[in-house]
């Protein structure tokens, strides 16, 4: 047993791991095949491994699925969730592997004749399509679960897990099916064409796939690229609307608040992304109070020049050379914080007016957040810078001299993007707009759904645009829902097509190859058979030629042989009823003289009616189904007397199993049936001799019995002293009578159970029974008279079930116990059981041996010691009552009805050991 | 003084077990058929009924399951006298309904001890 597990528990792990390692392997090469941008391979030939190993090396090598099956997935993406969705993936694996298996030996049975096509398509269909629903499903419920379609892995969808399995095992079964044909031909005829379609369709594809890729990147790049000068336009027409503030205050030698409002109102309408357009004028120190006059009679009692104070408070702006406040602000309303505000008491805004100033062009601030809450610095301040009209402006120094103020926008990111792109088709791409110089965490301006850190992949790209001086990165990247929109089609349909056509080609080759093979195996079968019986012709003419001339020499041995012997001899030509009777068969049946009417009719009606039927039957049936003819019946001598016959007989048949011809013989029987009958009459006799022994041996057991109750009870009376008290010699006496009594009782008993074993009439009741409890009531019954001897009553029991005769065991545990006590004078009496298996069969036996340190068995007497009526002679045989009928009885016993054996060791003098072994239950005989 | 209906065809038995039981103080009742055997029982009411398996006529199985079956002597403690040669007799007395059992030859000591025992069964 541990020899067999020790040497399958290798054979196993390896047939696991290997199966581990085939299906990683399979798995990283399908990975190869991989449609970007997701992982999922297109393909996975790795469910077919799986289903092959599981259908060739059994059910339990499951474990290797799984194991190959998580690794693969595990080796995608390391993380801790992955790794819980890849022991998902593994178990869906694995049981498709093993109830794909189950169906296949259920429905079709493996190994399967593959030469059938129906077969081979069977075990693809359900190999394939539909033990694939499993993993496909379960790793889409478990994906959705874990909120993973959304990603990058949302380009596996269930179609394509299930195909993809599918034609995995496709690819595999004809493989598979091929090798368990176990023909190298076959073998080769699948195995290369197999591998020269699929080495075509996986190069077709790499081609395709690449292709492919490039054109949708292409196209990809063309629509961004349509978005990139969208917004670039819609940039520039925001600025514009700044030169078009230039050109207001260069047409004019004065622009007051309500001309500069009027201007700009229409604006706001069809530019969304404007925030508000202000005026900031250059003020000198010394035009600051008539500046914040003019303001407060425009309509603002409030307006002064102002900057941010400590804790970001406005406070009137500090003496300084000039200021640029915001002079005109439109609209007002939303915007009201800004007006007065010196533009040039911030160093930056400062450091960007100069810019403008200094090379008369627009400049962007960085974003700012105008919405605290959306995280992007999704507004931006555009100054540009208003010189006196007709000024000559060659150099800064002019520039600086003529400034007259800035036309300055502030404009929202988001509203000019959307405004831009509102009339584009953007589904499927996202977006990112950042100012990549700005400081590290205020860079993002806008996002359209694209992170900041997402790789934007082999079909990203960006676009480098410029706003008012300022160099913004537009990022572009297809989002999931397009990349699984634009799921490679051609590549997945070219692989997928070729690799099922593959398959099928393999199967095609697989049933030609396998056709092939039997055919060429029945044609050798076929030529085998042909040459037999050429040879059987030609040894069956020089046959006939030799019987032809030991014919003549056998027929007149067989003429010798029948005038020899006392049988009458016939030949029956069927064909036209002819008989022909030898003239000993005429003798036998009484005909002398006279002429003998020799038709089958006329035979037939010698026969005794009541035997007629019987005869022509024998004989029908002989000519129909070749039985063999040998028939007894009686015949009607010429005299009228019948007599009993033997007949025997051969028919020969034609080329169309026609009988023709029948010859045979007649035996007179007539002295041995009459000592048949005798001997049956015989037989029922004694059977009724025999059935009136066993009443008179029942009754007289009832009617020896009855009175033997009374002596034992009464004399039990007496000596308990219940009817009065006795004195020692009647005590003596009465004792004797008791325990004569009881030996008379036990006589009877054991001649009644010998009788009934003889007769064949004992009762075998089978009960299901502890061992230990049987040797235990045996050790309890006599250890009384083992102590009344002064014996050592030794037990060692042993608990075991047995299903055998309780009561027949009891007794034969009785019978040599009390023989062990009655035959020791000192010492131990000792009682062992033992348990022990066949070493021929799966019957388990017990052993139980009774040892003692008796007087033991002379050498002469050890082959009587079984027989009955048996009292071996010693001088404890007068003292100790025996019947001589309790060792045959035991035997009896043991051997007839426990179907087990009994023996003994003995040494003269020393003591004996007598044991009985049997099975520890019956068995229906 | 309490009584106890002995149903057994053999005088000799019949008397052994008469005077093991007066010895202890009850008052017998004899039978010598099954059906004499029932007619006492239900009519007396014994508070013990000790019946030999073989007995011409109904035999003690069928007087036990009359008495079983019928309303007044139902609970009456029933005490079999069995031979030792009938083999499965044990499981079949018992399973016809009776409390206790003695196989023959008629041990006097034994008797008191199993009409005891079926006796206390019944307290």
């Amino acid at each position: 047993m541990e020899n067999r597990i020790g040497s399958q528990l290798p054979r196993w792990a390896l047939q696991t791991v290997g199966l581990a390692a085939s299906y990683f392997i399979a798995g990283r090469l399908a990975l190869l095949l991989a449609i970007p941008p997701g992982y999922a391979a297109p393909v996975w030939p790795a469910a077919g491994i799986a289903l092959a190993w599981v259908l060739v090396c059994g059910y339990r090598i499951w474990p290797g699925v799984l194991l190959g099956s998580f690794l693969v997935n595990l080796s995608i993406s390391l993380s801790a969730e992955s790794a819980l969705l890849s022991i998902g993936f593994a178990t869906g694996a694995s049981l498709q592997a093993v109830v794909g298996a189950y169906l296949v030996r259920r429905l079709v049975g493996f190994p399967a004749s593959f030469t059938r096509v129906q077969d081979v398509l069977k075990i693809m269909v359900l190999g394939g399509p539909i033990s694939c629903l499993i993993s496909a499903s379960l790793a889409i419920v478990l994906l959705h679960r874990a909120d993973f379609l959304s990603s990058d892995l949302g380009s596996i969808n269930w179609w394509t897990w299930w195909l993809g399995d599918s034609i995995g095992v496709l690819l595999v079964v004809p493989l598979l099916s091929a090798w368990q044909l176990d023909l190298a031909k076959v073998r080769g005829r699948v195995a290369l064409p197999l591998a020269v379609a699929v080495a075509l369709t996986i190069t077709l594809f790499l081609g395709v796939r690449s292709g492919e890729l490039r054109r949708t990147q292409l196209e990809f790049k063309e629509r961004t690229d349509l978005l990139a000068h969208a917004l670039d336009k819609t940039f520039a027409s925001y600025i514009k609307v700044l030169y078009g503030i230039e050109g207001l205050f260069m047409a004019s030698q004065q622009v007051e608040r309500q001309e500069f409002r009027s201007f700009v109102r229409p604006l706001f309408s069809h530019l969304e992304g404007i925030k508000a357009l202000e005026w900031s004028p250059r003020v000198f120190a010394g035009q600051r109070a008539a500046y914040e006059e003019q303001a407060r009679r425009d309509g603002y009692p409030s307006f002064r020049i102002v900057e941010f104070g400590p804790g970001q408070r406005l406070i009137p702006a500090g003496e300084r050379a000039e200021y640029f406040p915001v002079y005109f602000l439109e609209p007002y309303a939303g915007n009201e914080a800004a007006l007065g505000f010196d533009l040039a008491s911030n160093p930056v805004r400062l450091a960007a007016l100069q810019q403008a100033r200094d090379h008369g062009l627009p400049v962007a601030s960085r974003g700012m957040s105008l919405v605290q809450e959306s995280g992007s610095q999704d507004g931006v301040l555009v100054f540009l810078p208003v010189f006196s009209a007709g000024a000559g402006l060659q150099t800064e120094v002019d520039r600086r001299q003529f400034l007259q103020g800035f036309a300055v926008g502030v404009f929202r990111v988001e509203a000019m993007v959307k405004a831009a792109f509102a009339p584009l088709d953007r589904r499927g791409i996202n977006y990112r707009i950042e100012d990549p110089l700005a400081p590290a965490g205020e860079r993002l301006l806008y996002t359209g759904g694209l992170g900041a850190d997402v790789h934007s992949g082999d079909m990203g790209s960006e676009v480098l645009l410029d706003f008012a001086g300022r160099h913004w990165l537009i990022r572009f990247a297809p989002t999931s829902s397009y990349l699984a929109e634009h799921p490679l089609w051609e590549a997945r349909a070219v692989l997928l097509g070729g690799l099922l056509f593959s398959s099928l080609a393999g199967a095609f080759f697989l049933f030609i190859a396998g056709r092939t093979a039997t055919i060429e195996a029945t044609v050798r079968e076929r030529t085998a058979e042909l040459s037999q019986a050429n040879a059987d012709l030609a040894r069956e003419m020089r046959e006939r030629q030799e019987s032809a001339k030991s014919l003549r020499l056998s027929e007149e041995r067989f003429n010798l042989a029948v005038s020899g012997s006392s049988d009458g001899v016939w030949d029956w030509n069927i064909l036209n009823d002819e008989v022909y009777c030898s003239p000993r068969l005429e003798e036998l049946l009484g005909c002398h003289d006279h002429v003998f009417d020799t038709s089958m009719e006329a035979l037939a009606s010698r026969i005794h009616p009541e035997d007629l039927e019987r005869a022509l039957k024998a004989v029908k049936d002989h000519l129909k189904h070749h039985n063999l003819y040998s028939i007894e019946f009686r015949l009607r001598m010429e005299s009228g007397e019948y007599r009993w016959f033997l007949a025997r007989g051969q028919a020969i048949w034609d080329a169309m199993d026609r009988p023709v011809r029948m010859a045979g013989s007649l035996t007179d029987i007539s002295v041995r049936k009459r000592a048949e009958e005798e001997l049956h009459l015989a037989n029922e006799k004694l059977q009724q001799v025999d059935r009136l022994k066993s009443m008179f041996i029942a009754s007289m057991s009832h009617e020896l019995r009855t009175p033997l109750n009374s002596i034992i009870g009464f004399s039990s009376i007496l000596l308990n002293e219940w009817a009065g008290p006795l004195n020692d010699e009647q005590k003596e006496n009465l004792a004797t009578v008791a325990r004569t009594g009881k030996h008379l009782l036990a006589l009877i008993n054991d001649v009644i159970d010998v009788s009934k074993i003889e007769a064949g009439q004992i009762d075998v009741h089978a009960d299901a029974f502890d061992l230990h409890d049987v040797i235990d009531e045996a050790a309890q019954t006599l250890i009384g008279q083992a102590e009344s001897q002064q014996l050592e009553l030794r037990v060692e029991n042993l608990h075991h079930s047995m299903d055998t005769d309780r009561l027949r065991l009891l007794q034969c545990i009785l019978n040599l116990l009390s023989n062990a006590i009655k035959y020791s004078q000192q010492g131990t009496v000792s009682i062992c059981a033992k348990l022990f298996q066949s070493e021929t069969s799966a019957r388990r036996f017990v052993e139980i041996a009774i040892s003692d340190t008796g007087i033991g068995i002379p050498e002469e007497d050890r082959t009587k010691i079984f027989q009955p009526f048996v009292r071996l002679d010693s001088q404890l045989k007068s003292v100790k009552p025996g019947t001589g009928l309790g060792l045959y009885l035991t035997q009896k016993l043991v051997r007839e009805v426990l179907q087990g054996e009994v023996g003994f060791e003995s040494r003269y003098d020393e003591g004996s050991r007598f044991f009985l072994i049997i099975p520890d239950h019956l068995e229906e005989e | 003084m309490k009584q106890v209906l002995v149903i057994e065809d053999n005088r000799d038995n019949l008397r052994l077990i008469s005077y093991s039981l007066k010895r202890s103080g009850y008052e017998v009742v004899a039978a010598e058929t099954g059906e004499q055997g029932v007619v006492l029982a239900e009519k007396l009411r014994p508070c013990l009924v000790i019946v030999d398996i073989d007995l011409p006529g109904i035999d003690g199985f069928e007087v036990t399951r009359r008495l079983r079956d019928s309303k007044t002597c139902a609970s009456i403690p029933i005490v079999a006298i069995t031979s030792f040669a009938m083999a499965g007799d044990r499981e079949r007395v018992l399973a016809a309904g009776c409390n206790a059992y003695f196989e023959k030859p008629i041990d006097p000591i034994t008797i008191m001890e199993r009409i005891h025992q079926a006796l206390g069964m019944k307290a």
